[in-house]
């Protein structure tokens, strides 16, 4: 299958599960075009400290940290190894990232941590486009949303759907919930979240291969749109994980 | 005591500087997100600052408020109604005796000052006489109200009968208020403040009609409700869009009389819940502030902040949370307190210190160049309502 695997920078997150992704997608046969947006400097910097304040430059060093020696760290170092070229645009809305994705006539598109896709867009892939929810669709839509999971002492989990004109509405095309043992915390919850993103993204590519295209059409009442937590209940979140107290009602 | 006043020269200045650094803050905000920095004891500070409205009048009421133009304003009957309970609740808070004392002044003031047929006078107790007004009236029964529920006695029942008398008196067929009764002569949904105060004086005085008269108006809250949250009739004034400060006044008068009411009132905690979902949604999505007015189709009609709808749409969105076990409700209102507290003013200057401006920047067009004291008085409900559902 062609797929067309949608981004953006500034790299603030580590790119492991996203190499693994392309790795397997690789090796399987599928044959890939990669998209970044915000692509020039200003707008990296000015998005980075609007999203995330100060701590951008620190986050996006410690993205930069190779897990090996010699390893690839970004998306882009991948794709150079890989021969792929990487396409680079300003803004989402951008003519160009149209007619890029358009030219190679992608399969399946995947969000990669990319920007909200207007519909011209969503309409090019001929299966359509999937992004990974870092939780349990329809219920817990939005934000922080493995933050949310916990303080409800509900299942954490990753949702791969399909992507519609909504936020986080479409099909469900697969669905998985984490193990969180004693001594989790948000980041080690973020990590196995990223590894199970990786998991059931590729299953639903193998899925779409195999020609079996159903999804779970979501209930649009059925979920609730959560945002930033604020850092307070956030730090309530780390105590719960902390002392153990997070029973999820499975 | 001498009571501290800004020189005109002064002021300017102040005025100056403070236009200057909210031009700065404000253009900054566009660009870096920064969490607001709340001044330590703010809760303490604000009320000292309330305390101050009071001493700059001679205790005959609480001043309107600060102006960095024209300073001191005389004392304002409504508003000194509702801030009696702000008072209470910081003795409570502290132990503070002296505050008791401030409120029953201030109760007894407002027992001077009542007009002759039961209602309170619109605007600043000046010497030309003014008509009583819907509004006025029922702010100034939580104060009486407040502190009967305090002191136990119920010295100031008799004003509060009679306040109340003036409202159902006053009340349309269709259970709003209008008329000459009513500011500009049109009906209000934030009246709902009003209705909330009637409900608790059926409960002080065990006089049924006075909850009849309430929930008739409550009822025609519920039904200028647009599907969309929206609320015709919610603004001060006739053609203008609402700002926040009336529609959180709409919200907390039909929450509280839901949450007093019971199951009977769960149409009014329903409207409640509908406005504030899509407050909350604007607020997050704009970056944790809301712009002070909006349009039907709610999209923002000001470029400037009404902070003391922001602080008082807190308050709503963290009593939403006690009544309904929304946590989203919670988060959106721990932003919105400390986004507004975050311009609670850390001047010296006794006149500022503790005070929260009327908007984000300063000179925005609600009381531009002013700390209005109902705006303190909210801050520092919102901020002991924060303490008390934060753990420590």
């Amino acid at each position: 299958m062609r797929i067309a695997i949608l981004s953006r920078y500034p790299r603030v997150d580590t790119a492991e599960w996203k190499l693994a992704l392309l790795e397997q997608l690789c090796s399987g046969g599928h044959a890939l075009t990669i998209h970044y947006t915000r692509s020039a400097l200003a707008d990296q910097m000015l998005d980075g400290v609007r999203e995330f304040g100060l701590s951008t430059l620190a986050r996006y060093r410690q993205a930069r940290r190779a897990p090996q020696a010699g390893a690839p760290t970004s998306v882009a170092g991948w794709a150079a190894e890989h021969g792929l070229p990487v396409h680079r645009h300003r803004r989402i809305g951008d003519a160009a990232l149209l007619a890029s994705v358009r030219a190679a006539a992608p399969d399946v598109m995947i969000l990669a941590g990319a920007d909200i896709v207007g519909a011209q867009l969503l309409a090019v892939p001929r299966i359509g486009t999937i992004n990974p929810h870092y939780g349990m669709l329809p219920r817990y839509r939005g934000m922080n949303v493995a933050e949310w999971s916990v303080y409800h002492d509900d299942p954490v989990g990753v949702t791969v759907h399909l992507v519609d004109p909504g936020i986080d509405t479409g099909a469900i095309v697969e669905q998985a919930a984490v193990d969180i043992g004693p001594g989790e915390t948000l980041a080690t919850i973020r990590a196995k979240q990223q590894r199970l993103a990786a998991e059931l993204l590729l299953r639903a590519v193998e899925r779409f291969a195999s020609g079996e295209v159903s999804a779970r059409p979501q209930e649009a009442t059925a979920g609730r749109q959560f945002y930033r937590m604020h850092p307070r209940l956030r730090a309530q979140v780390e105590r719960k994980l902390a002392a153990g107290a997070y029973r999820p009602d499975v | 005591m001498p009571v501290p006043t800004l020189t005109d020269a002064r002021r300017v200045g102040t005025l100056g500087a403070l236009a200057v650094r909210d031009s700065v803050v404000r253009g900054l905000e566009s660009v870096v997100v920064r969490p607001p920095k709340l001044i330590n004891g703010g809760i303490d500070a604000g009320v000292r600052w309330l305390c101050l409205t009071h001493d700059v009048t001679g205790r005959r009421g609480s001043s309107k408020g600060y102006s960095l133009l024209k300073g001191w304003a005389p004392a304002f009957p409504e508003t000194t109604g509702y801030i009696i309970g702000t008072l209470l609740e910081q003795a409570r808070r502290t132990g503070d005796e002296s505050l008791e004392r401030r409120a029953r002044e201030m109760a007894d003031w407002e027992v001077e000052v009542q007009c002759a047929d039961g209602g309170v006078m619109q605007g600043l107790l000046t010497d030309s006489p003014k008509p009583s007004t819907v509004f006025n009236t029922g702010m100034v029964i939580h104060g009486w109200l407040d502190l009967a529920d305090h002191s136990g006695r119920d010295d100031h029942l008799l004003a509060a009968v009679r306040a109340g008398d003036f409202l159902r008196a006053n009340q349309s067929g269709d259970g709003c208020w209008t008329g000459a009764a009513e500011y500009f002569g049109i009906p209000h949904t934030y009246c709902s403040r009003v209705s909330w105060a009637l409900v608790r004086l059926a409960t002080a005085t065990g006089n049924a009609g006075y909850e009849h008269a309430a929930r008739r108006q409550l009822d025609w809250v519920v039904r200028v409700q647009r599907e969309n949250g929206w609320f015709d009739w919610a603004a001060f004034k006739p053609g203008r869009d609402p700002n926040t400060h009336g529609l959180a006044y709409t919200l907390r008068g039909l929450l509280e009389s839901a949450a007093l009411i019971g199951d009977d009132g769960d149409a009014y905690l329903t409207a409640a819940v509908r406005t504030a979902e899509v407050l909350m949604r604007k607020l997050e999505v704009h970056g944790g502030w809301l712009p002070a007015t909006w349009n039907g189709g709610w999209e923002p009609t000001a470029r400037y902040e009404c902070l003391t709808g922001t602080v008082q749409l807190g308050g709503v969105f963290l009593r939403l949370y006690e009544l309904t076990g929304d946590a989203r409700l919670f988060n959106a209102g721990l932003k919105a307190v400390e986004r507004a507290a975050g311009h609670q003013s850390p001047s010296p200057r006794p006149e500022m210190r503790g005070a929260l401006p009327g908007s984000f920047p300063t000179y925005g067009r609600y009381a531009p160049l002013q700390f209005p004291n109902w705006a303190t008085k909210f801050l520092v409900d919102s901020l002991m309502l924060r303490e008390r559902l934060l753990p420590a």
